[in-house]
Formats: structure tokens, C-alpha cells, sequence
């Protein structure tokens, strides 16, 4: 997953790139992604510009390649599914399958890669604090933040689920065995989910909330900023109108 | 005399499966006072407190500040009745300390700056500095708990209610949270639910002891906690404390350290036995 639960890192070293405004962070990537997704794949020299970017970024922001390297493997089902259904259901000589194939590759590895790196610099509730304002609606963003929030106190609960099953567990169980025994304590983790619900939505009308979210956000335009957004669009611009 | 800010009165509360949980409760609280509910696991103790800001509504009467609580008044009474929840899991809900401090603030809808302002000034008082922008998951549950209490001083309410304060806590989280609890000004109003018998009788002169929904006696820490049949006929126990003041247990400590010398210059009147170690 892009965004790690459970290892949420809360020491990462601080760089330029973590202390850019998210907005800033966000609005750039959407540009990136947009710029990615209409450049033809024939204009393979535009690729190679928009992966040397994203490189310098990386290294600039001391993200972790090890760990990027890592989140590129979420994309090998989806890539070979798209392998798959290039040769399976397409018309086309070999050399237009494969041509389509290396688009599509190229873009969604950029496109990961680049979000990927959102995500490591960019903490979660600013990401979503950004979405607020490109106003995406305050239900969605209340809902992302929310499920964020208690994934940890759920695996956390899962985990005690899975060790006091495995404290009275003798043997080795079979496969079947331990499908029946996962099947049985999800209903029971969904039940745990509905009742913990209702106490936070208890606890949340106890502070006045009147089905409205409201936050406070911090978020300053500082002349980093500007300058950033300013070199990556002629950069870019440069790049996708006249290379 | 002292106003009579909570009224409660015939009081009924069944949950959707018709589990009655709240039977026929009466009682009455002044300002300022400190009151404990006591009773076992399952009294209805929480349910309880959940009717004093109108979380939940049963038949009967709930008055706060002698108003009935209804739809009209709830946002002004749920701003004068802060509840501090069992779960700090529950009550912490937001991404950081910060944002969960404020969310009460905002849903007054106080500017920006007044809110900084006192969720900046809570958190130095609290000692939470070091937590201001950290996740809660990421703290500690006697961490979590300061948190959540901070959630609920921001709010400066006139009556604070604690579910299970200590429950869970380590003997020295569970100090610090009770000195916490005392440098609340005593002006306010604190009721706290628990079946921690020795907090009760350090924080509250008065008891109100609830079983199956019901309400079995109330009165006067001392002549409650200190008649153990009543107790241990409801699963509790008379505190240690209470027990040791009662029998001069504590006096008899302090008379021991006095007289005796310390071990090493203590004389041992009668010599051990020869051949003592080989039996």
C-alpha cells in the first residue's frame, strides 16, 4: 500500500521536501499526473524527464528508496493483469501490444512513484487537510480521517484476536481449519467495529458535534513555496510543450 | 446554600434488546460537590452518565441547572457538561493532540484564535507540550487519558464527568491522573463512575451506590464505604486506606518506624543455636 498502516514512521528525517506546503505538494502532483497521462508514448525522451524529476525528488527528500522499491510491488498484479489482457483480447500486431503495454507501464510506474512520494513526505491528515481545500467534501475527507485513524486501534485488535486464538491452538491446524476460524472472528471484529462506533459518535455528540466536521489547519504560503511551484511549472511546461 | 445543579428523577433506560439498564433513579447533585458512583461491572453506571449531557434519553427527568433537558437546550448543556469517556480510544477520534483538544471549540464555533489560544494554554497546563502535534495512537494510554481530559477542560465546563478514570492505569499514572483530578478548582462539579473504591474515597465525600440499574444506597463516603456487608453484597470491598485510617493501622506504622533501630544495629538478644544451619 502507498500509505503504510501500522508502521506509521515518526521519526522521518525532515527535508525541504516534507516541509513544503501540502497544497503546494498536492496540487504539484496532480499537475505531474496530468502531464504523465496525455504525454503520447512515442515522446519517450518526455518520460525520461519526468522520471529524472521524480528521482531528484527522491533523493532530495531522503525518502527511503528501499521502501519505494518495496511499494513498486503492489503494482506487479496490476501490471501483469494489464499484460495479460493486452496479448488476450487485443487485435493488434505484437509490436502495437507491446507498445500499448509500455505505455501503460511507464505511466502507472511514474504515476505510483510520484504518489508514493507524496505519501512518505507529506503526513496523512494534511494530505487530507489539502483535499479540503480543492473542496472535496467534508464526508469523504471525515471518513478517510476517521479510517485512518482506528485502522491501528483495529489491527491492534485483530492481533489480540489472533493471539489469544493462537494461545489455545494446539497442533497444526489445516487450512480449512483455520479458514473456519478466521471466517468466525470476523463477524465477532465487526461486531467490536459497530460498538466502538457508537461510543465515538457518543463521545463525539458529548463535545457538541452537530454532524458538521470542522478543523483548524495551519497552512501558510511561504516564498519556498512559491518558488518550488514556479520552477516545477516551467519544468514541466518546458518539458511537455516543447520537448 | 449550595444551587441543586443536576436533578434526576424517575429515571428509566432500556437498550434496544430490552435489557433494562436504569431503573427508578433518583437523585440530586449541588454545585461544586464531589460525588462517586460506585457499583460493579454492569450497574449501569455509564449509562448513567451518558443521560447527564442527553448522549442517551430515558423516561423520567434529567435536570441540569434546573433546566429539562431537551432538543432546544442540548448544544448549551453538552458545552456546560464535559464527560471525560472510559476509552480514551473512543473520545480521541481526531489526527493529532491539537485537532482533538479543539474539536469542542470549533463545534462552538469560536474564532480561530481564541481557539489556539486555549487548546495552547491547556496543553502547557496539562504538561502535554511534547504530544501537541503527535497522533494519539501513537501515546500511551496515561497519556491518552491527560489527552482526554484536556479534550474536555478546553471546554471550561461547569461539571465534569468521569467514567472509570483510573481503569486500566498503572499505580503511577493512575497517581498523577488523581492529582490531576484534584487540581480541578473545586467550584466545579465532579461526578465520577468507578468500581475503584479507594479513588472514590480520596476524591469524593459522598456515594452513590448502583446495582442492577438501581440505585441501593446513598450517603456519606464514610458510612457507605465502611459497612462491608452493604460491599460485598454488590461485588466491592472496603478500601485499604479507608480500612487502615479506620483501625489506626497507619499510626501503628509510623510508631513501628520510630522505635525500631535499623537492622544492622539491632542486637540480637538470643544467640542462634549451634548447628542451626545443618538441620
Amino acid at each position: 500500500m502507498i500509505i503504510s498502516l501500522g508502521s506509521e514512521p515518526s521519526n522521518v528525517r525532515i527535508s525541504a521536501v516534507h516541509r513544503l506546503d501540502p497544497r503546494v505538494k498536492m496540487f504539484s502532483s496532480v499537475i505531474l499526473f496530468l502531464a504523465i497521462i496525455l504525454t503520447p508514448s512515442s515522446h519517450w525522451h518526455k518520460f525520461l524527464v519526468y522520471s529524472l524529476g521524480i528521482i531528484v525528488l527522491i533523493f532530495a527528500s531522503h525518502v527511503s528508496t528501499k521502501a519505494l522499491a518495496r511499494k513498486l510491488v503492489f503494482l506487479i498484479p496490476l501490471i501483469a493483469f494489464l499484460t495479460a489482457s493486452v496479448f488476450l483480447f487485443s487485435n493488434r500486431s505484437a509490436a502495437g501490444n507491446i507498445l500499448i503495454l509500455w505505455n501503460l507501464t511507464v505511466k502507472s510506474v511514474l504515476c505510483y512513484l510520484s504518489l508514493a512520494l507524496l505519501a512518505s513526505t507529506t503526513e496523512f491528515y494534511q494530505l487530507i487537510q489539502s483535499l479540503e481545500y480543492i473542496r472535496v467534501p467534508r464526508v469523504i475527507t471525515g471518513v478517510l480521517t476517521f479510517a485512518y485513524r482506528y485502522a491501528f486501534v483495529l489491527t491492534k485488535e485483530a492481533e489480540r484476536q489472533r493471539r489469544a486464538r493462537e494461545s489455545r491452538t494446539f497442533g497444526k491446524q489445516s487450512r480449512r481449519e483455520r479458514v473456519r476460524v478466521v471466517a468466525n472472528l470476523l463477524p465477532q471484529m465487526f461486531f467490536r467495529t459497530l460498538e466502538r462506533s457508537e461510543r465515538i459518535y457518543a463521545a463525539m455528540l458529548a463535545r457538541g458535534f452537530d454532524c458538521n466536521i470542522r478543523t483548524i489547519s495551519f497552512f501558510r504560503f511561504r516564498a519556498q513555496d512559491v518558488a518550488f511551484l514556479i520552477c516545477f511549472l516551467i519544468v514541466l511546461g518546458a518539458c511537455f510543450f516543447i520537448l | 446554600m449550595k444551587q441543586k445543579i443536576i436533578e434526576v428523577k424517575d429515571l428509566n433506560f432500556s437498550y434496544p434488546d430490552n435489557t433494562k439498564a436504569l431503573k427508578n433513579i433518583n437523585f440530586s447533585v449541588f454545585q461544586g460537590e464531589n460525588l462517586a458512583i460506585i457499583g460493579p461491572n454492569g450497574a449501569g453506571k455509564s449509562t448513567l452518565l451518558l443521560h447527564l449531557n442527553g448522549v442517551l434519553r430515558g423516561e423520567g427527568a434529567v435536570s441540569i441547572f434546573g433546566e429539562k433537558l431537551s432538543k432546544d437546550n442540548i448544544k448549551n448543556i453538552r458545552a456546560r457538561v464535559g464527560m471525560v469517556f472510559q476509552d480514551p480510544n473512543d473520545q480521541l477520534f481526531m489526527p493529532t493532540v491539537f485537532d482533538d483538544i479543539a474539536f469542542g471549540l470549533l463545534n462552538l464555533g469560536m474564532d480561530r484564535e481564541n481557539i489556539v489560544f486555549k487548546v495552547n494554554q491547556v496543553i502547557s497546563n496539562l504538561g502535554l507540550k511534547t504530544y501537541k502535534k503527535k497522533a494519539p495512537h501513537h501515546l500511551s494510554l496515561g497519556e491518552k487519558k491527560k489527552v482526554s481530559l484536556a479534550t474536555v477542560l478546553v471546554l471550561e465546563p461547569e461539571i465534569l464527568v468521569f467514567d472509570e478514570p483510573t481503569i486500566s492505569l498503572d499505580p503511577g499514572s493512575k497517581r498523577i491522573f488523581m492529582e490531576l483530578i484534584k487540581k480541578i478548582p473545586k467550584t466545579k462539579t465532579k461526578i465520577i463512575a468507578t468500581h475503584d473504591i479507594d479513588l472514590a474515597w480520596k476524591l469524593c465525600p459522598r456515594i452513590l451506590l448502583l446495582d442492577k440499574g438501581r440505585v441501593i444506597t446513598e450517603g456519606n463516603a464514610r458510612d457507605v464505604l465502611m459497612d462491608k456487608e452493604l460491599l460485598e453484597a454488590h461485588n466491592l470491598e472496603v478500601p485499604p486506606s479507608l480500612m487502615m485510617e479506620h483501625s489506626g493501622g497507619k499510626q501503628d506504622i509510623r510508631k513501628i518506624r520510630k522505635k525500631r533501630p535499623p537492622f544492622s544495629s539491632r542486637k540480637i538478644k538470643q544467640p542462634l543455636q549451634k548447628g542451626w544451619i545443618n538441620r
